[in-house]
């Protein structure tokens, strides 16, 4: 049932697709073609998953392989990860992140992972430190980037004005008062007031799009 | 009607010792009585032997308490048909007297009296108070009372610590039965148990052991279809992904809209009958230090997106540093379905407030929202899984506080809900355990 769904989500997406329903035919397949992208369920019939994924990496086999979990107790991540998997996705997943996931899994084997960072929203360019909002280009000053990066490298993540103050400024730096609240209320200016998020006692934040990933 | 075997026991040893004890003690004061009485007739008719072997002198004799330093020798010797009907000693003596021991009554006064001849055929008497011969009687019955009475409290005393100190292992083993629940059943311990007890504790074991087994098949169980419901789940998620995917009419796509929220809660509510499995014990626990203030940034960062969906205000007015030791899985999930819950039953404008206080080596975790509350009579129901108040037309899972209180078990602290006491109203949530 959920192999017809993703085989049908991916030929929509124009991806060409081989689907194998029990680790044997898997293995035999892996063995003799090649593929751009392995989807891997651990709960293979016949033949374990991990043992497919084993096998794989032991003929020095680098395809990207994305592993599908009903299990998402963090030593079974682990395990994944541990045999050779790229990434994984635990299940229930929307279509969006399982095609961002294998774009990005199809990027990092290119080598070209986007330097940018974003959140769907922002898109910062480290090497202009520029910032892209709705479509318009903005400069941006070397401590408005040092946070906005900060920002972005987790978007969703609240970081405490101590925080940012530690990453933004180097040891030994003087710390002016309300330095943080100045810079982001000029980011506020050049990006709109809700770039940039604060909690309420806590610190600030950009948003996480859903589909951060789709959105570069 | 329940009876106490260590009241009855208590009850009933503590009669026997006292009846028995006063029966021996008036037994042993007769006996005593008696005997200072006989032995004082016998001390008489000894010292009329005595006097018997010689002439007794005309003159009466008496005695007196002072010459001999002790009031119950006090003695009066006389010659009976002498003319001194007095001299000077309070016994008149009136013949007739038959020879031998006797009572004489002399107006108020009761003599103890031995009759007597000397060797020379003359009669005499040697007399006692018979108040003082009591006297002495009964102080020497009373005497032979006191080591009885006296050891009555000291026997009770003894039987009650003899019966306390048997009963111990039962006791403990009653607050130790109390003490479990479903998440940690373990066999009692049998070893402090006495013989006689020994069968019925064994049982109870067996039958603990038999409770824990099924337990943790009920808990594999949920676990367990938590987990296959995830693939069908995965299935019909994708599956509507590719509806939309296709030209949809805009009918189709508002009823599309519904039937996604409705796989998104069916998704939610399998997340939480995972973590509902987890916190009961399905995996082992761990225990290590952590940082409470991390666990409720990522409670809250994970909440943000539905509160500003929402337009509630989520913050936090204090965050004190603090520590706390246990399980991570389980402090992680506490911590989540407080701050979500509390986001989930504000209405659209309200606020919640997340605090972090630590105080007097105790750490508080204190979540108020601006929501409905809970009745007081629900206050106690709330915390049983899929239990919801009537009224409230937010669909959690139903089970966020019920995975909430297990998992405050398991880190050995405790959830407390109530009112807000300032000025708004609403819910409070608090948990406090020990700052580690």
């Amino acid at each position: 049932m959920l192999g017809h769904a993703v085989v049908q989500a991916l030929r929509d997406a124009s991806y060409a697709v081989d689907w194998l329903r029990d680790g044997q035919s898997a293995a035999a397949a892996l063995a003799r073609h090649g593929f751009q992208c392995i989807l891997l369920d651990l709960g293979l019939p016949l033949r374990d998953g991990l043992d497919v994924l084993r096998e794989l990496r032991a003929r020095d086999d680098s395809t990207p392989v994305l592993v599908i979990t009903a299990r998402d107790a963090v030593d079974q991540r682990i395990e994944g990860l541990d045999r050779g998997a790229d990434d994984y996705l635990v299940k229930p997943f929307a279509v969006g992140e399982l095609l961002a996931r294998m774009r990005a899994l199809g990027r990092r084997r290119a080598g070209a992972a986007a330097p940018v960072l974003s959140n769907g929203v922002l898109a910062l360019d480290p090497a202009s430190k520029a910032v892209t909002a709705a479509g318009r280009r903005h400069a941006l000053s070397n401590r408005e980037f040092a946070l906005l990066r900060e920002l972005l490298v987790r978007p969703g993540a609240v970081l405490s004005r101590a925080e940012l103050e530690d990453r933004i400024y180097g040891w030994g730096e003087e710390v002016e008062s309300n330095v943080i609240e100045f810079i982001i209320h000029s980011l506020r200016k050049k990006l709109g007031p809700e770039s940039i998020r604060n909690v309420r006692g806590l610190g600030w934040m950009v948003e996480r799009a859903p589909q951060a990933e789709s959105a570069q | 009607m329940n009876v106490s075997l260590h009241r009855r026991l208590s009850a009933w040893l503590g009669m026997s010792i006292l009846v028995v004890g006063l029966v021996a003690a008036a037994l042993a004061f007769a006996i005593e009585y008696n005997g200072a009485n006989t032995l004082q007739d016998t001390q008489l008719k000894q010292i009329a032997a005595v006097l018997a072997l010689n002439p007794l002198p005309t003159t009466a004799m008496s005695f007196e308490p002072r010459s001999l330093g002790d009031r119950e020798a006090h003695l009066v010797i006389k010659r009976l048909g002498a003319a001194d009907a007095d001299a000077g000693t309070g016994l008149a003596l009136a013949e007739p007297l038959r020879p031998g021991l006797q009572t004489i009554q002399q107006g108020e006064v009761l003599w103890r009296a031995i009759v007597s001849e000397d060797v020379l055929g003359q009669r005499f008497a040697v007399a006692q108070h018979m108040a003082q011969r009591n006297d002495f009687a009964l102080e020497v019955a009373a005497l032979a009372l006191l080591p009885l009475v006296l050891s009555i409290p000291v026997l009770l005393l003894i039987v009650n610590r003899v019966l306390t100190r048997a009963f111990a292992p039962m006791s403990a083993m009653t607050a130790e039965v109390d003490g479990l629940d479903g998440s940690k059943l373990k066999p009692l311990d049998e070893r402090p148990v006495p013989l006689e007890a020994l069968p019925l504790v064994q049982a109870i074991n067996r039958m603990m052991r038999r409770l824990a087994t099924l337990l943790d098949q009920q808990r594999r169980l949920v676990s367990d279809a938590a987990h296959e419901l995830r693939t069908p789940v995965a299935a019909l998620i994708v599956q509507a992904d590719n509806v939309e995917h296709v030209n949809l009419s805009p009918e189709a796509t508002t009823r599309m809209a519904a039937l996604r929220q409705g796989l998104t809660r069916m998704s939610a509510l399998i997340d939480q009958l995972l973590n509902f499995a987890r916190v009961q014990g399905a995996a082992p626990a761990v225990s290590q230090r952590l940082d409470l203030n991390q666990l409720v940034r990522a409670a809250i960062e994970d909440a943000l997106p539905m509160a500003q969906a929402k337009n509630v205000d989520l913050g936090c007015p204090r965050i004190d540093e603090a520590a706390i030791q246990g399980d991570p899985l389980h402090a992680r999930v506490l911590v989540r379905n407080a701050v979500d819950n509390a986001v989930r039953y504000t209405p659209s404008g309200g606020s919640v407030d997340v605090s972090v206080v630590a105080e007097g080596g105790e750490v508080f975790l204190v979540v108020e929202d601006t929501g409905p509350g809970i009745a007081r009579e629900d206050l106690k129901r709330v915390f049983e899984p899929f239990v919801r108040v009537l009224g409230s037309e937010q669909s959690g899972s139903g089970l966020g506080l019920a995975i909430a209180r297990t998992a405050a078990q398991a880190l050995g602290g405790t959830i407390e809900l109530g009112e807000r006491n300032d000025r708004h109203s609403g819910l409070r949530f608090t948990y406090r355990q020990m700052q580690a």
